[in-house]
């Protein structure tokens, strides 16, 4: 039988004496109506005695020699300067953030993907334009502005005709010059 | 089982009190008689960790050493001897890391003659009762089985029991939190609880019980 799971760590610290009497009461009661907790806090009582037989041997003792060693090694030391001082304090303050370190790189290394990466923009075209970017598409594949190119197409299909000269004509829109009145009269004179 | 130091208290005599101000300010002499104080302890713990006498020695003398350099770390939240012992398991496991030191139970040959040789001529062993021998002998084994145990738990379990400190000591001297030192000392005696060699050991005193 396995002891209640909430009762186990509060019954390690009965076994060290580390609770104050206020905790120990509720679980000193709890103990005496259930045998699965006693027998835990039995089991581990077992190990704490044994570890306090572990004790470190009392027949060793410092010599002379030892002590003179240690007084020559404290001449020859000087306390920590500021520098090392200062070295020391940051190495603890890294060693304490040695674990959210990681996540905390992770974190930049996807916020700087995030920051660089773009997608295609999007452009909303109004209807017209939308006809005229279709029409364009195929403009590459479009063959030269001939007579006999135009009759092979409307040989093929009056639609494709219609088409091509659509592109074609939308295409050429911005180079050709508009002709207006004035205009003809102007390239009239100058011929 | 151990009673708790009071929360906090400055707990050194007043001798040790004076020899560490008159230590902060600068005195090195001063620090040389506190260690004349502790050494004798200090090197018990080093030799119960290292089983090495000679290594013993050096890993002491270093922490003491130590202790001297950063002593303005010293609070006195905690017993002076807890702190230099904080410093010699630091110590300790950064010479493992280092393989310059193997644990107590690993150091067999030469090293173990050397330390049955130097207890040897500490005390003679023949005029020992045979409970005090067979009380050395199961101690050797309690280390044993604390061995295997990660770092941070083998820290806890020392400095609890070995050291003997109240828990409010040790994180003091750890530099922790006393939730952590007492999550550490449950899962710490859990993992020894359920270890099949610390369970062979408990059976053993169960039977010698039986018997006597």
């Amino acid at each position: 039988m396995k002891p209640c799971a909430q009762n186990r760590k509060p019954i390690v610290w009965l076994a060290l004496n580390a609770l104050d009497a206020r905790q120990a009461r509720p679980l000193r009661a709890h103990l005496e109506t259930c045998e699965s907790c006693r027998r835990y806090l039995a089991e581990i009582s077992n190990v704490t005695e044994r570890l306090a037989e572990g004790e470190a041997n009392p027949d060793i003792q410092a010599s002379e020699i030892f002590h003179q060693k240690v007084a020559g090694k404290l001449r020859a030391a000087k306390p920590e300067s500021l520098g090392e001082i200062l070295a020391a304090y940051l190495r603890g303050s890294l060693l304490r953030w040695r674990a959210p370190l990681p996540a905390i790189a992770a974190l930049v290394v996807v916020g700087v993907i995030l920051a660089t990466w773009r997608q295609p923009p999007v452009v909303f075209l109004s209807p017209k334009a939308a006809t005229q970017t279709a029409l364009a598409s195929g403009a590459d594949n479009d063959p030269a502005p001939t007579i006999a190119n135009y009759q092979r197409v409307a040989n093929q299909s009056l639609d494709k005709l219609d088409a091509l000269l659509t592109r074609q004509g939308n295409r050429a829109l911005p180079s050709m010059p508009i002709y207006t009145a004035s205009t003809l009269a102007l390239a009239k004179q100058s011929f | 089982m151990a009673g708790l130091n009071p929360t906090f208290v400055e707990i050194e005599t007043p001798d040790t009190r004076s020899l560490l101000d008159q230590a902060r300010a600068g005195d090195a002499e001063a620090f040389g008689e506190i260690c004349r104080v502790h050494g004798t302890r200090l090197l018990r713990q080093a030799v119960a960790l290292c089983g090495n006498v000679t290594l013993a020695e050096d890993l002491a003398q270093d922490t003491l050493v130590e202790a001297w350099k950063s002593l303005h770390r010293y609070n006195g939240r905690c017993q002076f001897f807890t702190w230099l012992c904080a410093i010699l398991l630091n110590r300790y496991r950064n010479a493992l890391r280092k393989n310059r030191l193997r644990p107590a139970s690993t150091s067999g040959g030469r090293d173990q003659d050397e330390f049955e040789k130097h207890t040897s001529n500490l005390a003679d062993h023949s005029a020992l009762p045979d409970q005090a021998v067979e009380r050395r002998e199961q101690a050797v084994l309690v280390r044993e089985c604390v061995q295997p145990l990660p770092a941070k738990h083998q820290q806890v379990i020392h400095l609890r029991f070995y050291v003997d400190d109240s828990l409010e000591g040790i994180a003091a001297a750890l530099g922790c939190s006393m939730g952590t030192v007492k999550s550490r000392l449950f899962h710490a005696l859990e993992k020894l609880r359920k270890m099949n060699a610390f369970s062979a050991l408990l059976s053993d005193l169960k039977t010698k019980g039986g018997m006597l």
